[in-house]
């Protein structure tokens, strides 16, 4: 509350009257916004924990065994994705405990259990708002990771387990699309998908990057392919960019891909494309002028579209990739004060 | 006689004689009035068609029927939540699937009687923070009203929009052994359960097709429509033709959420916190993504105690500072008015056949159940002296607490109670235990008797207007006449027929 | 009495504040032996005023500050004319007990409520008064207010506004609130309706310690007389020097200022009074009054319906009566 207000001044009365006549398209409330983009944020954010837990043992079973201090960096990395510092306290394996940690852990706001619970919670608040059809998706995988048969669930396949969080997630994503109306209430859910996928996208392939390609990690080279495509798998990018680029798995090609492509749901480009229209769209509806969240990511943009794979590397992947969250940061705390919390 | 529905071999034929026999076989009226049967074997005649309906399920039908709409409400997230309860905060309703049916005869006395007592209890409330006749003409004593609890000295002398306190109002009927309804007590602060009711109502049609099919029900679901128009009705006139409607919510650890949600999802209105709205200049604003918004008229779920911290309550988050301010300028409307609660109060209500009188010159079409105030010292010694008898009922406790029944309480209990009586005599009341009338209900694989009441649900826009239905309410254990759900109760349809 | 005064309150708070929403209880009250020949607010930041009666009769004017801000400044001022006239009490004719009825005009005043509590303490200084029936109750209302200024010291700080007659009952001090407080507990106990007033007074050389002070007093009913006021924290009858604001059960009727804010602030209060006499009426008080104060309006179209067309004005007429 500390921060003064700008755009808090009170429509004058002829301009609301007018606004009210737009009808269905009123205004809505901040509170609901804010619900409404966190809902999205976490839904999202679930579904990665999933996909990359699920992926990680997967391709762990695929290079077969492994030094148990290079095993350790490959699921410790998966905390750093989500900027947790340090392994939970625990007496099990640490593949084990971080799989549950991001699993089921409540006192971990990351894990699935958690980031279903705030979705949910989120959208129980705006109950009213949503349809009918997101409701009773995300309700039911809310129930499912909170069932009382879920741990046994999940120790009977965890594959399973996983693949049914991020079927309900893309469910939920889906019914997001085709159930609401696009106005600004969808623009929210687009913006808060694209920012968190961005980050995410972003700190996996920073993490990753640095084990593999930096030489954090020594791994023998016929594993390196394998890795790598988990990495592709990590961002549900492996058979499209296969299909691209058929043969071997190139550490630069990946990074072209998941950073700069323009057509494809999963990398960066495309998400900052898609949260830019939608902060305009946003911006256009509430008839305000210009705000500095649609700035930063513009700007964002347009040093994305016109990028090089020799200009990222000429800064280092992962500067550059750190200057890409921070400036997404930036640009959620810029919507945050604009629409949520003035 | 309505003709059996399908066309069944003799071997179904046999199975559902079978069935009858096994779902009905343990049922026992006790004496008591039941809804269903006039007497052992004799069905009423509104409910042949259901009996025979119902005779029709076999034991696991009915049990996956149960099922499916265990389903829907979960899925649906009709939950409430129950204070004090550690284990999770949300429940499901308890919902069970045998209908209720008034007839269309007996309905009409219940409208009327219904209208009646709303545009009294609204006579009552203008009269009551206005002129006090009825205190001057020493039809209520002063003391019962100015000793009440919910009684809003701020609302002296306002202004309320058309003279309107009570917008929406929840009557409790019971039917006493006579079969006669009577009142039991009025919630004309922020009545809730009609979200139920428009749900089980949905959740039925989905369940029962068929048992449906026989009747001609009337429909309660434009009730949404008609409470956003009785809200409108009282919209200030600077709002126009088409004013900011907004419901007024505790938020989502309110024990009623869901209907708060529910409502604003059918009347196609904002959900609102106290932190979204804000006062500036005597108008009322919500927060929205593209500034500030005037708010008309507020649905509010909101007690008065908390709904401004500068008028009421100082510590309270819920409301919003300045209200009450908006409110005594006109320049926002609410429903329900602020002082309503004085209607609630168990004591006052015992006065409402009077205020009947006074303001209306009728007599009361649906009488109160018998009731004696304990702040009259006449009333108070009966009450104390006959204490196993009766059942004592705190004057401004709902949701069946501070109750003693009387009959069923220990010695140790009636006398710890007859010492609060003794201490704060204004603070109680005691009626004679009314033996409510029972239903079937499923139970287990079969069906059992079990005491319901009826909220029917009252607006008062241009006119009174009376929900067709209301929420039946059951007590589920055996013998037990507490049917609130915070203690345990549960719901089911209620089918009121067309002529 | 002429009286001008000016009461000057200072809100500061140790951080910004929004959404400030403030009540005050601060014009005179207008009676027949008191006369408020003008009044005004100033009030930064700038904002606009809306009155209206309380239950009471009390004159509350409500504002709000949206705006990010760290203090509030009000300026109330006012010319009054008092001509009350130094009663004698003892000389009255009403006896005690004096059987007030409580019907709803007095039932609020013959209650214990909020800060007002029964105790045995307070039971023992009823009792120590020596009521008989049959006696002055202008005698038995001289005895209370002396029986206060022999036990009862005025301290600062010993009690809170939120204090109930428990505390000074315990402490044996407190402040004018508290004595207030106590004698209204007083009467009640014996059965004579007690109201509390806040005001100011204005000093008079002998007792008032020199300066302008806000203060709070007493009225007792005397089915003879009406309300007549007493000051238990300076053992005297209220005079022409004391100027009436408000009327309340207790304190919690009464505040000349409350609000509610949003923000993570302390807030820190000064008040200051300033009185003068005045010889004759001031030369610009003509002008004075006319100082406009918003009000509400009740419709901006043409289109009015019956009841919002006399809803403000009818609602401001029958408070005054």
């Amino acid at each position: 509350m500390a921060e003064p207000r700008e755009n808090i001044t009170t429509l004058p009365v002829e301009s609301r009257s007018k606004f009210d006549q737009r009808g269905r398209a009123r205004p809505m409330l901040s509170r609901d916004a804010d619900a409404m983009y966190w809902m999205c944020r976490y839904v999202e954010r679930a579904e990665h924990v999933a996909r990359l837990l699920m992926i990680n043992a997967s391709t762990l079973i695929d290079v077969g065994d492994l030094e148990t201090d290079a095993l350790n960096k490959l699921w410790l990395s998966i905390l750093r994705v989500f900027r947790i510092e340090h392994p939970p306290p625990s007496d099990l394996p640490l593949a084990e405990a971080i799989s549950r940690y991001m699993t089921f852990e409540i006192a971990n706001p990351n894990s699935i259990v958690s980031c279903l619970t705030r979705a949910r919670e989120n959208a129980r608040s705006i109950r009213e708002n949503i349809s009918a059809e997101m409701w009773e998706a995300l309700n039911s995988s809310y129930l499912s990771v909170r069932a009382d048969d879920a741990v046994a669930r999940f120790d009977e396949s965890r594959e399973d387990f996983y693949r049914s969080v991020l079927a309900s997630s893309m469910l939920f994503q889906g019914l997001t699309n085709q159930t609401l109306p696009h106005t600004q209430r969808w623009q929210f859910a687009q913006v808060a998908k694209y920012f968190e996928r961005i980050d995410v996208t972003s700190r996996i392939l920073d993490t990753r990057w640095s084990l593999l390609a930096s030489g954090e990690l020594t791994i023998e080279p016929q594993l390196r392919n394998i890795h790598w495509m988990g990495v592709l798998r990590s961002c549900c990018s492996i058979e499209t960019f296969r299909r691209e680029y058929p043969g071997e798995m190139d550490p630069l090609r990946i990074a072209q891909f998941l950073i700069l492509r323009n057509d494809f749901p999963r990398s960066i480009r495309f998400c900052v494309e898609q949260a830019s229209e939608s902060l305009t769209s946003l911006r256009t509806m509430t008839s305000r002028a210009i705000d500095p969240a649609e700035r930063i990511v513009g700007r964002l943009l347009a040093q994305l579209d016109y990028a090089e794979l020799a200009e990222v590397l000429n800064v280092g992947i992962s500067r550059y990739l750190q200057n890409i969250q921070h400036q997404i940061s930036e640009a959620a705390t810029a919507v945050q004060k604009a629409y949520f919390l003035y | 006689m309505t003709p059996v529905p399908y066309n069944r071999s003799l071997a179904e034929e046999e199975s559902s004689i079978a069935a009858q026999k096994t779902m009905f076989e343990a049922y026992q009226i006790d004496g008591l009035f039941d809804e269903m049967f006039a007497s052992a074997n004799v069905t009423r005649p509104h409910y042949e068609s259901a009996f025979r309906g119902l005779c029709e399920f076999q034991p696991t039908d009915f049990d996956r029927r149960r099922r499916m709409a265990d389903v829907a409400f979960r899925n649906q997230g009709i939950t409430f939540t129950v204070y004090g309860d550690k284990r999770g905060v949300e429940k499901i309703f308890p919902f069970d699937l045998v209908p209720r049916i008034i007839p269309a005869h007996e309905w009409d006395v219940i409208e009327a009687g219904l209208s009646q007592r709303i545009t009294a209890l609204n006579l009552f409330c203008k009269d009551i923070y206005h002129d006090q006749r009825i205190l001057s003409e020493n039809i209520i004593p002063p003391e019962m009203i100015y000793g009440a609890k919910f009684f809003r000295r701020e609302m002296m002398h306002v202004h309320v929009p058309r003279d309107i306190y009570i917008h929406i109002c929840g009557t409790d009927l019971v039917r006493g052994k006579d079969g006669a309804y009577y009142v039991l007590e009025d919630n004309a602060r922020t009545p809730s359960g009609v979200s139920y009711v428009l749900e089980s109502r949905a959740v039925m049609k989905r369940v029962f097709p068929t048992l449906f099919a026989e009747y001609r029900v009337r429909s309660v679901e434009d009730y949404p429509h008609n409470l956003l128009n009785t809200l409108k009705h009282v919209a200030p006139p600077h709002a126009g033709s088409d004013p900011v409607v907004a419901i007024l919510t505790p938020g989502v650890f309110n024990s009623a959420f869901f209907e708060h949600s529910f409502l604003a999802r059918q009347m196609g209105v904002d959900l609102v916190e106290g932190q979204d709205l804000v006062v500036e200049n005597n108008f009322v604003y919500m927060r929205t993504i593209a500034g500030l918004r005037r708010v008309d008229v507020l649905y509010r779920r909101v007690d008065d105690d908390f709904i401004d911290p500068l008028t009421f309550h100082p510590e309270s988050m819920l409301g919003v500072a300045g209200l009450m301010n908006a409110f005594r300028c006109g320049n926002v409307a609410m429903a329900n008015a602020v002082g309503t609660g004085i209607c609630d109060d168990k004591a006052i209500y015992a006065y409402v056949p009077e205020m009947i009188r006074f303001y209306l010159k009728q007599e009361p079409i649906l009488p109160n159940v018998p009731t004696h105030i304990c702040a009259r010292p006449d009333d108070c010694r009966y009450t104390l002296e006959n204490l196993d008898k009766l059942v004592v009922k705190a004057t401004n406790e709902s949701g069946g607490y501070g109750m003693l029944m009387g009959h069923q309480a220990t010695r140790e209990q009636r006398e710890a109670f007859a010492e609060q009586i003794r201490k704060d005599p204004r603070n109680f009341i005691a009626q004679p235990v009314v033996e409510l009338s029972q239903h079937p209900s499923l139970v287990g694989d079969h069906f059992e008797g079990r005491r319901v009441d009826l909220r029917p649900y009252i607006l008062y826009g241009d006119k009174p207007l009376v929900m067709p239905g209301g929420l039946t309410r059951v007590a589920l254990t055996k013998g037990s006449l507490v049917v609130n759900s915070s203690q345990g109760g549960g719901s089911k349809d209620t089918w009121v027929l067309e002529e | 009495m002429l009286l001008q005064l000016t009461h000057t309150t200072e809100l500061t708070y140790t951080d910004l504040i929004s959404e400030s929403v403030v009540e005050l209880r601060m014009a005179p009250r207008q009676e027949s032996d008191q006369h408020r020949l003008s009044f005004s607010l100033a009030i930064g930041p700038a904002t606009a005023v809306n009155s209206y009666f309380d239950w009471l009769g009390n004159t509350v004017h409500a504002l709000s500050i949206s705006a990010f801000h760290k203090q509030i400044r009000i300026v109330a001022s006012s010319v009054v004319e008092t001509d009350r006239l130094k009663v004698e009490v003892e000389r009255f004719k009403d006896q005690w007990p004096g059987n007030f009825v409580a019907n709803q005009q007095l039932y609020d005043f013959l209650q214990f409520a909020g800060p007002i509590v029964k105790s045995q303490a307070l039971t023992d200084v009823v009792k120590e008064l020596g009521a008989e029936p049959g006696m002055s109750q202008g005698e038995l209302a001289l005895r209370m207010l002396h029986s206060i200024a022999e036990k009862f010291a005025y301290v600062k700080g010993v009690t809170t506004s939120a204090s109930s007659i428990n505390e000074i009952l315990r402490h044996g001090s407190g402040v004018c609130q508290d004595f207030a407080h106590l004698m209204i507990g007083m009467a009640r106990s014996v059965g004579i309706p007690a109201r509390y007033v806040s005001g100011l007074v204005h000093p008079d050389a002998d007792r008032f310690r020199g300066y302008t002070q806000t203060h709070a007093w007493v009225e007792l009913l005397f089915p003879s007389a009406g309300w007549v006021g007493f000051d238990p924290t300076n053992n005297c009858i209220v005079g022409p020097n004391f100027v009436k604001v408000a009327i309340g059960r207790d304190y919690r009727d009464v505040p000349p200022n409350k609000g509610v804010y949003r923000g993570n602030a302390q807030e820190d209060i000064d008040v200051k009074v300033l009185s003068k006499e005045l010889k004759q009426m001031p030369g610009g008080l003509a002008g004075e009054r006319y100082q406009t104060l918003s009000v509400a309006t009740f419709s901006d179209a043409g289109g009015r319906t019956p009841w919002d067309s006399d809803g403000g004005l009818q609602q401001q007429q029958q408070q005054q009566q």
